[in-house]
C-alpha cells in the first residue's frame, strides 16, 4: 500500500494552520491511490499538538540540533522519517520553511517537486496532475509532476482542512545527525521591529493602506481598523518601498499573494503588480478618492471619497456591527 | 570576494500576461523583459562588495538570445563578465535541470560564493537556489535580508527574517545565498550612467551549449514537472461603487458585507 507523508510544520511547538490544509490535499490524494497517510514532524512540540494532523501514525524526530532551524538538519531528520514509511508523495503547506529545504530533499532523491499547488487534478503512483498560479496568478498552469517521492507544497487557503481526524499515535524518531554536517547555524533570534504577526497568506482579513495615507504616521489607521476586525495589516509596494512598512506586510506581485474572506484597500490605487496578490481574496473591498483608480475594476464593493472622512465612520460603524462599542 | 550571481530573464511584472494559442506557454510578443527583480539585487549586493572589498563579479544565465539585453544591462551596472548557456534543448527545462547547468557552469569557474534571488517573479518556484546548492553540495541561506562576509572570505553572517522575528545564521562559505527584497539595506538597484552602458558594450559575454559545458542527457536528467497547458483566470465581474457621503455609503457598505458577501 502506497504510503502519503504529510509533514506538519511547527512554530513554537504549535502546528501551523496550513499543515491541515495541507493534510486535507494528502488525504485526497490517499483516497484516489488507496493509500494512507502518515504524518511527520521535526523539532519540539507535544504529542498531543502532533495528533491534530490527523493522521493515523505520526513520526517526530526530535533531536538537539533540531531547536534552531538548518536546511541540513532538517533533511537529515527528515529523511530518517522517509526511510521508515518510503512515500510515494509528501505533503506539505508552501510557506518559507518548506521553500527552504525541500527543494534540496527532491534534488537529493530525483524526485519532483510542485508549489503553490490550487488544485490537483489526478494522481497515480508517481504521477500527479495539479493546478498552479504562475505570475502571481495572473495566469494557471496545469502540471504534471512525475518521480518518487512527489513533493507537494499546497497554496494557504487552497484545500478545506477537514476538522479533527484520527488521534492516531505518534513514533519518536531519534535521527542519527551529525554535528559537523550542519553547516549553517543559528547564532541568535531577535525579535523583529514589527511585532510578532500572522503571516499575511494566512489571514481571515487584512486591512490594506497605500499611498493614498499620504504620511506614515497615518497608518495608525490602519492598525485601529485591524483591532476593530481583527484583521492582519498589509501594504502596498509603493509605502514598503518608501521606507513606511516592512516587506513582511507587503502584497502584491514581489510581496505576499493572499487569500483571505476580506481585503479591505484603502488609499490604493490598485496597479497589477498589487493586484494579482489580492485578486485572490473572497470579497475586496476599495476605499480611494480617486474614481478612476483601477481598484474599481475589481473590488466586489468600492467606495469613492476621501478616506480621511470615510475610515473614520467606517471604524465607528464597524463597532456597532461587530458589537464591540 | 569572488562572487557568481545567476540571473533569469523575466517578463515585466506590470505587463498583463495572455496565454499563447496551443497554451503550452504565454504569448511573448510583445513582451517587456527586466532581469528578475530578486535576482538584481543579489546583483546590487555583489557589485556593492566588489566596490568596497575587491574581487569579481560574475554573472551566470540561461535562456535564449533575447537575455543578451538584460546581460549587457547587469555589466553596464558593474558585472566584470557574463556567462550566458544558450541551449534549445534547455527550452523546456523544469527548475532541477536548469540549478543542474548552473552547478556545472559553478564548477568551471572559482567563487568563494553564489549569489541569487529568493525566486524569480514568473514561475513563483524557489527551487533554483536551493537545488543548486544541493548540486555542488553547498550549504544555504535562503531569503537573506542582510548579508555580512567574513574578512577572511570564509564565512557569512546572515540576517533572515520570518515573522515578527530574525534570524541570524552563521554560514561556512563557499555556499549559495538567496536574497530578499530589501536586502542590505537596498531598494532599488542602480539605473547605469551612460559611460557605464558603453563600457559594458566591450565585456566579455561568454556563450556556451551544453555540450561545450560537458552536460549530456544523462547529466541533465529526465524533465520532472511538465508544463501541460498554461490558462488565464475568468475576470471578475464588476464590482458595486457606492458614491456619496460617508455617512450614507459606510452604512451601505456594511450591510452589504454583512448581507451579500456574508464576510462580516
Amino acid at each position: 500500500m502506497s504510503t502519503v507523508l504529510v509533514l506538519a510544520e511547527l512554530k513554537d511547538g504549535k502546528i501551523k494552520f496550513g499543515s491541515l490544509e495541507a493534510a486535507s490535499a494528502a488525504a485526497e490524494v490517499a483516497g484516489i491511490i488507496s493509500g494512507n497517510v502518515v504524518g511527520a514532524a521535526m523539532g519540539p512540540a507535544e504529542e498531543s499538538e502532533l495528533q491534530k494532523i490527523g493522521a493515523e501514525k505520526v513520526y517526530h524526530a526530535t533531536h538537539d540540533l533540531l531547536k534552531d532551524y538548518s536546511a541540513d538538519s532538517a533533511l537529515e531528520a527528515l529523511q530518517s522519517i522517509l526511510e521508515k514509511t518510503k512515500p510515494s508523495f509528501i505533503f506539505a503547506v508552501t510557506s518559507e520553511y518548506s521553500r527552504d529545504f525541500l527543494p534540496r530533499l527532491a534534488a537529493r532523491t530525483g524526485g519532483a517537486l510542485v508549489s503553490d499547488v490550487a488544485k490537483i487534478f489526478s494522481a497515480s503512483e508517481g504521477s500527479l496532475k495539479a493546478l498552479r498560479p504562475v505570475f502571481a496568478g495572473k495566469a494557471n498552469v496545469e502540471v504534471t509532476a512525475k518521480g518518487s517521492p512527489i513533493i507537494v507544497l499546497v497554496k494557504p487557503k487552497a484545500f478545506q482542512p477537514k476538522g479533527a481526524g484520527k488521534s492516531g499515535s505518534v513514533e519518536k524518531v531519534t535521527p542519527n545527525i551529525d554535528a559537523g554536517k550542519v553547516r549553517t547555524k543559528v547564532k541568535e533570534v531577535k525579535k523583529a521591529e514589527a511585532k510578532a504577526t500572522q503571516d499575511l497568506t494566512e489571514a481571515d482579513i487584512i486591512v490594506t493602506g497605500g499611498r493614498g495615507l499620504q504620511d506614515p504616521k497615518n497608518y495608525a489607521m490602519i492598525q485601529e481598523l485591524c483591532d476593530i476586525l481583527g484583521a492582519r495589516n498589509g501594504a502596498t509596494r509603493a509605502i514598503v518601498d518608501a521606507g513606511w512598512r516592512p516587506h513582511s506586510d507587503q502584497v502584491g506581485q514581489t510581496g505576499k499573494i493572499v487569500g483571505p474572506k476580506l481585503y479591505i484597500a484603502i488609499g490604493v490605487s490598485g496597479a497589477i503588480q498589487h493586484k494579482v496578490g489580492a485578486i485572490g481574496s473572497k470579497c475586496i473591498v476599495a476605499i480611494n478618492n480617486n474614481p478612476d483608480a483601477p481598484i474599481f475594476k475589481f473590488c466586489d464593493y468600492g467606495i469613492v471619497g476621501d478616506l480621511f472622512k470615510v475610515v473614520p465612520v467606517l471604524k465607528e460603524e464597524l463597532k456597532i456591527a461587530l458589537d464591540k462599542t | 570576494m569572488d562572487i557568481l550571481v545567476c540571473m533569469k530573464q523575466v517578463p515585466d511584472t506590470n505587463v498583463q500576461i495572455k496565454v499563447a494559442p496551443d497554451g503550452k506557454d504565454i504569448d511573448r510578443s510583445g513582451i517587456a523583459y527586466v532581469i528578475n527583480p530578486y535576482d538584481e539585487l543579489a546583483l546590487e549586493v555583489a557589485i556593492r562588495t566588489k566596490e568596497k572589498s575587491g574581487g569579481t563579479v560574475t554573472l551566470v544565465t540561461i535562456g535564449p538570445d533575447r537575455v543578451t539585453e538584460q546581460i549587457r544591462a547587469a555589466l553596464a551596472m558593474g558585472v566584470d563578465r557574463a556567462i550566458h548557456v544558450k541551449d534549445p534543448k534547455l527550452d523546456s527545462a523544469d527548475h532541477f535541470q536548469i540549478a543542474k547547468v548552473l552547478a556545472a557552469v559553478a564548477k568551471k569557474n572559482p567563487h568563494q560564493v553564489i549569489l541569487c534571488g529568493k525566486q524569480a517573479v514568473d514561475d513563483y518556484a524557489f527551487i533554483v537556489g536551493p537545488a543548486l546548492a544541493e548540486y555542488l553540495d553547498y550549504p544555504h541561506v535562503a531569503f537573506a535580508k542582510q548579508i555580512e562576509f567574513s574578512a577572511d572570505g570564509k564565512s557569512a553572517t546572515i540576517d533572515r527574517e520570518g515573522e515578527g522575528e530574525i534570524e541570524v545564521v552563521e554560514c561556512p562559505l563557499p555556499a549559495v545565498i538567496t536574497v530578499e527584497k530589501g536586502v542590505n539595506g537596498i531598494v532599488d538597484a542602480r539605473y547605469p550612467a551612460l559611460p557605464d552602458i558603453i563600457k559594458a558594450k566591450k565585456k566579455e559575454i561568454q556563450t556556451m551549449n551544453l555540450e561545450e559545458l560537458g552536460m549530456g542527457n544523462q547529466e541533465l536528467g529526465e524533465v520532472r514537472v511538465v508544463i501541460e497547458k498554461y490558462s488565464t483566470p475568468p475576470p471578475k465581474a464588476e464590482g458595486k461603487i457606492l458614491k456619496g457621503e460617508p455617512a450614507e455609503t459606510v452604512p451601505q457598505l456594511i450591510k452589504l458585507l454583512k448581507e451579500e458577501a456574508k464576510v462580516l
